[in-house]
């Protein structure tokens, strides 16, 4: 995979995040797939 | 047509759990032995494990003895560039699925990570326990069990359980049955000695030269034998160290390397001919399964109690060193726990092994010298009238303050959380011990006082909130009085250390708090003191039992010998 691939990936990655981030400042509830994209996110930073 | 309708009842009367655990190889061998309690106990319940693929396949050919179905997460190759993020999500959600197939009654989380907190969030069952987030991204522990393990594991040493003990609990299982047993698997005369001399951590394990010794020792005192060090392939340069040594040129062929070997392999090539020395390791929990008899070298963070193999009658041998055990993060350039344990100990308790399947501890004292067993510990394991796995102290009958409260601890967990009671006889006490326990009484005192103002002022709140026009400000007034009080229990078990395994759970008791309203929350916060209170009553009343009390304290110190 490209450096560029990772990028893309790690942008929208990102950008999920912090979307997920904006409903938990708004105090909304999650759904499964804000849980899921948590899941990822732990289990990437556990990776490395 | 009738046959069918009962199978489909039966079907349907078919509870499953769900049991998560994505820790390492040793964490869900444990996990395993606590589901074989489980099973004994509860045939009718079937049992889902969820599990790293990296960690499980290892083992599969244990997991497949004891659990009904084993889901394994392969989250590495679910998350992937090529698929993308949208992707990487609809891979982990697939595997989450197949999870959920069916209806779970309840779902246990047994490995506190991160990553198994927000994948519980993610399991329908109609219960969780352990931890979970809700809705809110709050980290929920609904269950005492799990909020004690949360609380006390990888913290002090004064946890009085086994982890297999402690998953059983939080599992539920009431242990009528056990399979622990003290039929020996292994023969009195043995030949052949199986080392895992690796660790996870430098902190668990010895250097090299000290394990040449061991092997030396044992291959030239008895010359039929033959010893086989386990490992995987990224121990071969520790492995080439420790056999390069000259000393073994002689014995190389009765030296067999077993590295990178397949579990199921090493498992099945041990048998009761066999004796098995190493650290504490995955290897130990997976020959526990077959009651191999062992030898189980405890160093630097290992808490023995908490991780000794879950089987009868072996032995574990850890240092007295006062640091010991430490955490992961402690930093330590010299290994003082290591230098603690010597190497002429594990050899002549292996020795003894060898030859029959139990320690005599006078032939030890002739065999040892005072120095070389003074600074350590020999524990058994045995068990309790309650099924739960106790470690005999075989050096020293006199017990440390610490053995003292960790029965304490026992008593008040087991009652507490499962109402059942352990068994314990009034210990005989060392003359250090009960020097440290004579300040103990009035930390009692000083805990059930706070503990006291803690009921009062949740009273107080609760009181003010059914006036039919509650005053803000004193409500306020007294959660400050609460803040104040939870910040003096922490002051106390600064000073008195042997009092924080209470603490420690009212705060993870406390923060998990049941109720959806003020009322309930105060409610709540009020039983978890009333909790602490009745802890340290228990704690005062059993002082008084050992004769140490507030007002004799300097009589007793001075007047009692070692006795």
């Amino acid at each position: 995979m490209t450096s560029n691939e990772n990028e893309i990936f790690k942008k929208e990655f990102m950008e999920k995040l912090n979307q997920v981030k904006a409903k938990l400042a708004r105090k909304e509830k999650l759904s499964d797939e804000d849980f899921t994209l948590l899941l990822m996110s732990s289990a990437l930073e556990e990776q490395g | 047509m009738g046959a069918k309708q009962e199978n489909n009842s039966t079907e349907v009367n078919i509870k499953w759990i769900s049991i998560l655990q994505l820790t390492r190889i040793g964490d869900i061998l444990q996990t395993a032995q606590a589901v074989r309690l489980l099973k004994i106990n509860h045939p009718e319940i079937k049992v889902q494990l969820v599990a790293r693929k990296q960690f499980a396949e290892p083992i599969q050919f244990i997991i497949d003895q004891v659990f009904d179905e084993c889901i394994s997460l392969d989250l590495k190759t679910a998350i992937n560039l090529k698929d993308g993020v949208k992707g990487s999500i609809r891979n982990i959600a697939s595997q989450v699925t197949i999870i959920n197939k069916r209806p779970i009654a309840a779902s246990i989380n047994l490995s506190f990570s991160k990553t198994s907190t927000y994948l519980h969030s993610l399991i329908k069952s109609e219960y969780k326990l352990g931890p979970f987030f809700n809705e809110k991204h709050e980290q929920v522990i609904q269950d005492k069990w799990s909020q004690y393990l949360f609380s006390s594991v990888m913290r002090g040493n004064l946890n009085p359980f086994n982890l297999v003990d402690l998953f059983a609990a939080i599992v539920g299982v009431k242990k009528n049955n056990t399979h622990l047993s003290n039929k020996e698997f292994s023969k009195e005369v043995k030949n052949k000695v199986l080392i895992h001399p690796f660790a996870s951590l430098d902190k668990k394990k010895w250097a090299e030269s000290k394990w040449t010794e061991v092997v030396y020792n044992l291959l030239k005192s008895n010359e039929e034998l033959t010893i086989y060090i386990a490992g995987s392939n990224g121990d071969t340069e520790s492995y080439e160290k420790m056999t390069a040594s000259p000393i073994l040129s002689k014995f190389k062929d009765r030296i067999v390397p077993l590295l990178g070997k397949k579990l199921t392999e090493v498992y099945d090539l041990v048998d009761e001919n066999f004796l098995f020395i190493g650290h504490d390791s995955m290897l130990s929990h997976l020959f526990s399964f077959k009651n191999i008899k062992s030898l189980t070298i405890s160093l630097g963070t290992v808490r023995v109690q908490e991780t000794a193999p879950y089987s009868l009658n072996n032995y574990v041998l850890s240092p007295k060193t006062n640091c010991y055990p430490c955490f992961p993060d402690t930093k330590c350039s010299y290994f003082q726990c290591h230098a603690d344990v010597p190497f002429h100990t594990a050899i002549a308790m292996a020795k003894q092994l060898l030859t029959s399947n139990s320690l005599n501890m006078e032939k030890l004292r002739k065999d040892v010298t005072d120095f070389n067993l003074n600074s350590v510990d020999i524990y058994k394991t045995t068990t309790n009238n309650l099924g739960q796995l106790l470690l005999k102290n075989l050096l020293d009958e006199n017990k440390s303050a610490k053995e003292v409260f960790r029965d304490f601890y026992n008593v008040i967990w087991s009652y507490s959380f499962s109402e059942i009671e352990p068994t314990i006889n009034l210990p005989k006490l060392s003359k250090n011990a009960v020097e440290a326990l004579s300040m103990m009484p009035g930390a009692a005192e000083n805990l059930y006082e706070l503990a006291e103002f803690g009921k009062k002022y949740s009273r107080f709140i609760l009181e003010e909130i059914s006036n039919n026009s509650p005053n803000i400000q004193s409500i306020k007034n007294y959660s400050v009085k609460i803040d104040e009080i939870d910040r003096l229990l922490d002051v106390l078990i600064t000073s008195y250390p042997l009092l924080s395994p209470i603490v420690d759970y009212a705060k993870v008791a406390k923060s998990n708090l049941s109720g959806t309203n003020i009322v309930e929350l105060t409610e709540s916060a009020f039983y978890v003191y009333q909790e602490i209170s009745t802890s340290s009553s228990i704690i005062y009343d059993f002082l008084g039992k050992l004769n140490i009390k507030k007002d004799n304290v300097k009589k007793q110190t001075s007047s009692r010998t070692d006795a």
